[in-house]
Parts: structure tokens; C-alpha cells; sequence
């Protein structure tokens, strides 16, 4: 995973100012009418649309490498594997689905391992979302019912790990949260 | 224009869709701010006032009000005053429109009914939640009656659509109207050559077959893009809510759930834009009246048109992207129309900006909130190529940054837009002059002030990573939520949310003043284009100038509101100082 949100946070607060920039100019410019009915802005359209058009395919195609299906990363192997099951409002992490679940409190996971998570529901949707310590998102995938989702990501950094129910699943939603550990052995 | 087009009837009927859709805007943004309340938790300024249940009701109630409740009157009120208004001819099956009115009342308060009773999965009631509210030996918040209102209210929602739907296509497309776009010569005597007009894809089309194809309106095409969007997303969705009562009804689900949430996407990301794209063309119509002059080309005016068609239904899987059970086609389609979209709505805001530019530009109220709502439309946009992106919408997805995004469009975006049109058209379909101009200002800068604020917070909020739809984000079992201050944000977001609700006080009190005072005997009227708009001299209306607004008034009559076109006469206000030097009576 490369991009991060601040690489998000940054895109956002430069396309504002350069909104806001570009507004103002607009508003200002109402304060002296041009002569005429020039539209002397309106010309430069066409390559207006060039440039925007360059910059949406620049964009999406940058991103292509990032995408977070585990499908899209064949050159990658997981080096480890954990199942998922969720249920109002609780996680429950094993090595290998069972039934009944047989749940792994403060799962372990070696420092260094690229983790496939395999993940689905009980009963309703839900949303897998890895909290590090420091309160980052890393990465989330939708739990749901009678489907089995996955995604992938490589742990570098020891430590306690937080997986919080990100779409909302019920009155008891607030609260359903867990934790795994990285370890570094 | 035909004095008889926009027909007592279809103001009538028109002015109480939009007094539907504004009550229930109060309504659910009363709900937002308990919501906020609830959420800011016992820290925050009032404290919470419900439950971790009464938040899921209050969150599924606030959305359909808002999405639904709101944006359906409005739309149906905005279309059926603008296709006659700009299109020249009587709106098709007019007597109809009391039907629309009141099988959407009927079944939008059958919903909220269903939310005040308990049901709460979210306004986007992702399958199987609405039948399974928690788990089993719980005190569940709400059973399959709930559901079964909630569904059957929806899909009687759903059948104003259709009617309203039937009128719209009746009015555009109608053979039995002899006027320009049944006789002109050409190619109009063709359906093909009739659709291609209406969704501006002539714009696309070489001058030797462009010509033949008669030109629509901004307002027109704007309908036809959304209602076609809306009815060609309705089957799919129309089957979930069918088996939505069909499973409350305690039989098991036809749908699987991916399917389920394909079918409610692909539904609810037009709902979205259904408000939106009329009011886009009430920018193409507007605007050119307030800066002075046409657009230099009505090729790239229309040239978005064809796009957002496409792109309304056609981006509905970035909703799903955290779903890697949907086919990777669809997820690759969605994005690139996401992409698509945001290049569709680039084009329209430069030609929009670029008529503005160094334009002798008319800054009443309506002109204001129009490009206030541009400004929304487009900080929200970034944050929609952000979140329309896979790659980057792992780590936004159902955070805050959704939040605000759909705050910058919605709210900055659709609702002021929305606000700016009905201080512009209110007159001319309840024959009332606003009351006071001052309250409007303050209406106008109190929202800004308020909305900006409140989308940026939820968007920063997105950044730290506050999940959304959560009752109480914050929790000691979680130390970054207390280290990272999720309280602080939501108390900020809670000061701007009592900042929008302070804002409409006097939004409030303005339009019960005016809809309780004097009607003018005669109906106003405003240009319906540009070229009406220099030929109208401006008699003011005399009937209703208020005392509070008699010096100001005669002020600005002195300083030239009688010129027709004079910029410094602006904004909306009591009758003699209202903007609107170009709106008069209809003799």
C-alpha cells in the first residue's frame, strides 16, 4: 500500500485553495465588466476539457497499482491466512473457519507476514476496518452475508491492531470492535 | 410566452410540492441536529437526547428526509413549473399532479411513520438488516410490521414516480402540442431525433444533422436526464422493495445480498442526483439572465448532458468497492464513470464560471446562493474523485469523508441551490411577494457560514478516520479515539450544525410572512431566457411594499430598479425592492 491519507488530505486541501482561488477570481472579476460581449474566458474551454481529461485518466490510471483487491495482486503471496466471522456486534478471528467459531483473542500475527484476511457474516453486513494504534484506517473490506470477502496487507510494524465495524449493522453497532496483535517474533 | 402555459393549476399544484418538500426539510434537518446531539454524547453542548436505537431511527429518518422527502416534492414542484415555463406549452395530464402529490405524501410519511416506530437499519437499509435488528433474545428495536410499513410506504413513493414520470415524458415528447417542437421542419417529427434534443446530445452531432433537431431548454434537458435516469433505475429497485414486503411478510428473501445491494444502488445513486440535475439547469437558465449575456456556445452547454445520463446510473458500484464479491467489471466501470462524471461536471462549471467571468453579473439573492452552490458542488466533487476511486476509497470509505462529501454536495451543493430557485420562482407560483429582503440576506450568509463549516468538519473528520453512522465514535477500548479527540470534532460539527439550524429561522419566518400576506391580483412573472429578460420593462408591483422596507425601496427605486436590467438592484426582498426588476405582473 502506497498512498495514504495523507496523500488524500493533501489532494483535498490543494483542489480547495485552488477552488476558492478560482471563485474568488470569478466573483472579483464581476466588479469590472468586460466591454462588450467578449466571453473571454469561454474560449480557453476546449482546452479546459483537454486538461481535465488528462488529469482524470492520469489519476485513475496512477492509482491502478493500489487497488485493494487481493485479485488485482497475483504477483503476491499471502504468507499467512485468517478467517473472519462477524455477528451483531462481535468479531470473531480464527485460524480456519469452524463451527462453532473457535475465536482467538488478540489473534497473533508474526511481524513481516502478508496477511489474506477472509472475511464473512452470520447474519448482516458488516464492515472489517484495521485501525493501527496511532488511529489510521490501513485498509477495510464489507463483511456480508453468504459471501466470502477478502483482502490483503503486510504487516511491518508491531503492535496492537483494532478492527472496527465500519457499516453500520444495528443498534449495537458503536461498540463492536476488537483487537489482534503483531508481533515481532 | 403563451399566457396559458404554467396554468393557475400547475402553480398551484407546483407551490404545494414545494411547500411539501421544504416542511420536510425542517423536519429532517431537526432530526440531523438531534443526531448530532446524540452523537457529540454527554460532553457535548446539550447532551444526548436519545439511545443508541433511537440514533439508528433518527439516522434512517434523517437521510429518506432528506434524500426522499425532500427531494422529491422539490423535483416534481421544479419540473412541473420549468417544463411549461421554459418549454412554452401546458405540462401534459396536469390533472394529475394532485395524484403525485398525495401518493407521495402517503407514502413518504408511511416511512417515517415506520422510522418514529422503531425500524432504523439506515436510509440505505442494506439486506438483511431490515429483518434481522439484532441478535436473537434481544429487546429488538423494531419487528417485520415496522418493515412491512416501511416497504409498502416506498413503493407507494416509488408510484408518484411513475405518474409524475408519465407527465414529464407526456409534456416533452407529446405529438398532440402544435408548437415549434411538433412543426418546425426537420427532424422533429421522429422520436430518435426528439430524445436526442432532449438529453443535448445534438451537441455531439455534426451542424448539417444538428440543425434539423430542434434545441431544448437547459431546464427541459435536465429533466429528461433525470427522470430518465430515475425510471430506468426503478425496476431493480422496485424488486427489492417487493421483496423487502414479501420477506417482512416473514416468507424467506428471493435476493441474495449482493444482488439486494446492487439493486439499491443502482436506484439510489440517481435519488442523489434527482434534485441535482434539474437545478443544474436552472443554473444555465439563470445565470445567463443575471451575468447579461448567452453562453458563447450552447454545444458545450449541453455537451455534459449526454454524460451525466450515462454516468447517474452508471457509477452506482463505487458504492460497493469495499465489496470484493462484485465482479470486477462493474467495480472498473464505476470507476472510470466516476471519473467520467467529474469531467462532465468540470465542463459545466467553466462554461457556468466562464459566463460569469467579468459579466455585469446581477448579484440578488438567487445569483448568490447559485454560486454558492457551485462552490459546494465542486469541493465536494474533489472529495467524490477521491471516494470514486478503489485504491484511495479503502481508506474513506464509510468514514466522516463520506459525509462530507455528500454535506458539500447535498446541503452547499443541492439544498442551497434549491433555496436560491424558490426565492426566484416563489413569487410567480403563489402571486406573493417575499417579505423581506434582510431576512434573506441573513438566511443566505447564515447557511454559508454554517453549511461550509459543517461539510469541512465532516471531512476532516473522514481524514482523522472517524467512522461514520456510529452512535458514540469515540471509546476507551479504542485509546486513539480519545487521543486523537474524535469529542472535539463532533462538538465542532454539532456548533455548525445549530449554526445551518439558526439559518433557516429566518427562512422560516420569511415565508410564513409572505404566504400569510397580500396577494398580488395579478399573477408575476420573470424572463424566461435572456433575450425576455431585456424586453421586459419592470413595473414594480404595488400591492405589497412593507413598512420595514419602504425607505430601502425607495431608495433602490431611485437608484434605478425601474431599468429593467439594473445590477444594483439585487437580491430578493419585499415587493418594490425585490430583485427583481425583472419580474412583473402578467396583464
Amino acid at each position: 500500500m502506497g498512498l495514504n491519507i495523507v496523500y488524500l488530505t493533501v489532494l483535498f486541501v490543494i483542489g480547495t485553495l485552488i477552488t476558492v482561488a478560482v471563485i474568488g477570481a470569478v466573483i472579483y472579476s464581476t466588479r469590472h465588466p468586460e466591454e462588450g460581449d467578449k466571453h473571454s474566458l469561454a474560449k480557453y474551454e476546449k482546452y479546459w476539457v483537454v486538461l481535465i481529461v488528462i488529469i482524470f485518466i492520469a489519476f485513475s490510471s496512477s492509482t491502478l497499482a493500489y487497488l485493494p483487491y487481493p485479485y488485482a495482486h497475483s504477483n503476491i503471496k499471502p504468507t499467512m491466512i485468517v478467517d473472519v466471522q462477524a455477528q451483531q456486534f462481535n468479531w470473531c478471528l480464527e485460524a480456519k473457519f469452524s463451527t462453532p467459531p473457535s475465536c482467538v483473542a488478540n489473534y497473533p500475527i508474526p511481524v513481516g507476514n502478508t496477511v489474506l484476511f477472509n472475511v464473512t457474516s452470520i447474519d448482516v453486513t458488516h464492515g472489517f476496518g484495521v485501525y493501527d494504534s496511532a488511529g489510521a484506517i490501513l485498509f477495510q473490506v464489507q463483511v456480508m452475508p453468504g459471501f466470502y470477502n477478502n483482502i490483503m496487507y503486510q504487516f511491518t510494524t508491531p503492535g496492537t491492531y483494532y478492527v472496527r465495524c465500519l457499516e453500520f449493522c444495528g443498534y449495537g453497532h458503536y461498540g463492536m470492535f476488537t483487537t489482534f496483535n503483531v508481533t515481532s517474533s | 410566452m403563451k399566457e396559458d402555459a404554467l396554468t393557475p393549476f400547475t402553480r398551484k399544484w407546483s407551490r404545494r410540492l414545494l411547500y411539501l418538500s421544504f416542511l420536510n426539510f425542517i423536519i429532517a434537518g431537526t432530526l440531523a441536529l438531534f443526531m448530532r446531539t446524540d452523537q457529540a454524547g454527554s460532553s457535548s453542548l446539550i447532551g444526548p437526547l436519545g439511545s443508541a436505537t433511537v440514533f439508528g431511527q433518527l439516522l434512517t429518518a434523517h437521510g429518506l428526509g432528506m434524500f426522499v422527502g425532500w427531494q422529491f416534492p422539490f423535483t416534481y414542484g421544479l419540473i412541473a413549473y420549468a417544463l411549461p415555463k421554459y418549454m412554452k406549452r401546458k405540462l401534459y395530464a396536469e390533472r394529475l399532479l394532485p395524484l403525485v402529490f398525495f401518493l407521495f405524501m402517503i407514502g413518504f410519511y408511511l416511512v417515517w411513520l415506520a422510522t418514529a416506530t422503531g425500524f432504523g437499519p439506515g436510509w440505505y437499509f442494506l439486506f438483511p438488516l431490515p429483518f434481522h435488528p439484532g441478535p436473537a433474545g434481544s429487546a429488538l428495536p423494531w419487528g417485520p410490521a415496522e418493515a412491512l410499513i416501511f416497504f409498502s410506504g416506498m413503493i407507494i413513493t416509488n408510484f408518484s414516480l411513475f405518474v409524475f414520470t408519465y407527465m414529464v415524458f407526456g409534456t416533452v415528447f407529446s405529438n398532440k402540442y402544435q408548437d415549434q417542437y411538433n412543426l418546425k421542419a426537420g427532424m422533429n417529427h421522429s422520436m430518435s431525433a426528439k430524445f436526442a434534443g432532449s438529453i443535448g446530445f445534438d451537441a455531439y452531432m455534426p451542424k448539417a444533422v444538428r440543425s434539423r433537431i430542434i434545441s431544448y431548454p437547459p431546464a427541459v434537458i435536465a429533466a429528461v436526464v433525470t427522470t430518465v435516469d430515475m425510471i430506468v433505475s426503478a425496476p431493480p429497485f422496485l424488486t427489492l422493495l417487493g421483496d423487502g414486503a414479501w420477506t417482512s411478510l416473514n416468507n424467506p428473501s428471493f435476493l441474495n445480498n449482493l444482488v439486494a445491494k446492487n439493486f439499491l444502488w443502482i436506484n439510489y445513486h440517481p435519488i442523489v442526483y434527482y434534485a441535482f440535475f434539474p437545478l443544474i439547469g436552472m443554473y444555465y437558465t439563470l445565470i445567463p439572465i443575471f451575468a447579461k449575456r448567452n453562453f458563447s456556445s450552447s454545444r458545450w452547454a449541453k455537451a455534459p448532458w449526454p454524460l451525466l445520463l450515462i454516468t447517474g446510473v452508471g457509477v452506482y458500484s463505487h458504492h460497493l468497492f469495499m465489496d470484493t464479491s462484485q465482479p470486477f467489471i462493474l467495480q472498473f466501470m464505476s470507476q472510470n464513470m466516476s471519473m467520467v462524471i467529474g469531467i462532465a461536471s468540470g465542463i459545466s462549471v467553466f462554461t457556468l464560471l466562464a459566463l460569469i467571468w467579468r459579466s455585469n453579473y446581477e448579484w440578488n439573492l438567487t445569483a448568490k446562493f447559485l454560486v454558492a452552490s457551485i462552490f459546494g458542488w465542486v469541493i465536494g466533487g474533489i472529495g467524490g474523485v477521491e471516494q470514486g476511486n478503489a485504491a484511495l476509497d479503502v481508506y474513506l470509505h464509510n468514514t466522516y469523508a463520506v459525509v462530507g462529501h455528500f454535506h458539500f454536495n447535498g446541503l452547499d451543493g443541492i439544498v442551497f441551490a434549491g433555496f436560491g430557485v424558490l426565492y426566484w420562482i416563489l413569487p410567480e407560483i403563489s402571486s406573493k411577494q417575499w417579505y423581506s429582503r434582510a431576512l434573506g440576506e441573513i438566511h443566505f450568509w447564515a447557511s454559508v457560514v454554517g453549511g461550509f463549516g459543517l461539510a469541512f468538519t465532516f471531512t476532516a473528520m473522514g481524514y482523522v478516520g472517524i467512522p461514520r453512522r456510529q452512535y458514540l465514535p469515540f471509546n476507551p477500548g479504542l485509546p486513539f479515539t480519545i487521543t486523537l479527540n474524535y469529542q472535539l470534532y463532533l462538538d465542532i460539527a454539532l456548533f455548525f450544525a445549530l449554526f445551518v439550524a439558526s439559518a433557516q429561522i429566518p427562512f422560516i419566518w420569511n415565508i410564513l410572512k409572505t404566504l400569510t400576506g397580500p396577494t398580488s391580483p395579478k399573477p408575476f412573472t420573470t424572463p424566461a431566457s435572456l433575450e425576455e429578460s431585456m424586453q421586459v420593462p419592470v413595473p414594480v408591483p404595488t400591492p405589497t411594499v412593507r413598512a420595514t422596507d419602504q425607505v430601502k425601496a425607495q431608495d433602490e427605486i431611485g437608484s434605478g430598479a425601474l431599468s429593467g436590467i439594473s445590477s444594483s438592484n439585487s437580491g430578493m426582498g419585499s415587493a418594490t425592492i425585490n430583485q427583481i426588476p425583472k419580474r412583473k405582473e402578467v396583464s
